[in-house]
């Protein structure tokens, strides 16, 4: 792969790769300096890049396992359930609207599995495959997933809109 | 985009079997106003959604920033592959010049003629002299040769045997 093509092919993956590692950091500087490491490697691979069938995917996994390397590091613990910091970034400064701030705390009560597989989806519009790759599950899982938090958010929300009372 | 058409999309969302387009129609369908009043939860859901991906957004430009990184790199490669071609076209043309120096060295040729003679005249009185010996030498032993005549004389006189021989043979035939 020429330089041309790298820049034509993957860079445009960049914003995405960014979301997916602020979502799974919390912090956008880490999130940056993730993202320049993923791309060095991608750069250094780049004659077998054209090899495979999807760019995407591979740079979920090698982005999923920076982050995860990342976390444990700020953990300094081996095994960190890494889904437990993923999407609860301290980095949230609008509350100027009542119902959003509603929805962030339903968003918050959710399992941590469905809240960042919400996110991913709503939020950062990965595929499922994308998804799947990211939080090690398959991707009927992910849609499983996915189905039971969006009915329970809209649920939560008819009720609020009809009776004025949050959560359960 | 109609009623029926969002209400059926929404349905699909729900379970979790919308497209990401079915979900950018969403979008687009309740970032409107004006929507009736069973849409409005949803309504909100999908402007937290949109608030939360410009939070999300990066805060800076991510092309420009891996662009330069890339750039960067491939500065640094190629500063290196120059590097390595000139070392070894500096090897290659130091092995070429070691060893003609070395053929040059073994392989020196002898000078065929050598001046040995700086004035011209010396030069002229030395073959002269040279070609004087060379005559003389001759003109010495081309006068041995002379006796060489009387042997072909001998011969002459043997070439009558031959021609009894001859005589021989015709009285054997009249016989």
């Amino acid at each position: 792969m020429t330089k041309e093509e790298f820049q034509k092919q993957v860079i445009p993956l960049g914003d995405k790769m960014y979301r997916v590692a602020f979502r799974l950091l919390g912090n956008s500087e880490t999130a940056k300096d993730v993202l320049q490491e993923l791309f060095l490697k991608l750069w250094e691979m780049r004659d077998e890049l054209h090899k495979m069938t999807c760019i995407d995917a591979f740079a979920c996994t090698v982005l999923k396992n920076k982050c995860l390397d990342k976390l444990r590091l700020q953990k300094d613990t081996v095994d960190v359930d890494a889904l437990k910091t993923m999407g609860n970034n301290p980095e949230t400064v609008f509350e100027q609207n009542e119902g959003i701030a509603e929805i962030r705390k339903l968003i918050q009560m959710l399992p941590d599995k469905q809240r960042v597989i919400m996110q991913m989806r709503d939020i950062d519009c990965c595929t499922f495959e994308e998804i799947a790759l990211l939080v090690d599950t398959s991707v009927n899982n992910v849609r499983v997933q996915l189905c039971i938090a969006r009915k329970w958010i809209k649920e939560e929300l008819v009720k609020i809109y009809n009776y004025g009372i949050p959560g359960n | 985009m109609e009623y029926q058409e969002i209400e059926e999309i929404l349905n699909r969302y729900l379970e979790g079997e919308s497209t990401l387009e079915e979900e950018t129609i969403l979008k687009e369908y309740f970032s409107r106003a004006g929507l009736p009043a069973e849409h409005l939860e949803m309504k909100e859901l999908f402007h937290y959604f949109a608030e939360a991906n410009r939070e999300a957004a990066p805060h800076f430009d991510v092309s420009a920033e891996l662009n330069s990184v890339i750039e960067n790199e491939w500065e640094k490669e190629t500063r290196g592959r120059f590097r390595r071609v000139l070392a070894w076209t500096g090897s290659v043309a130091a092995v070429f010049v070691l060893s003609f120096g070395i053929y040059q060295y073994i392989e020196k040729p002898e000078p065929i003629v050598k001046d040995t003679y700086q004035d011209p005249k010396l030069a002229y009185l030395e073959t002269k002299r040279a070609l004087l010996l060379v005559s003389r030498t001759m003109n010495r032993n081309t006068a041995s040769l002379k006796y060489l005549s009387e042997v072909d004389e001998s011969f002459n006189h043997i070439k009558k045997v031959a021609e009894i021989d001859k005589v021989i043979n015709s009285v054997k035939t009249q016989q």
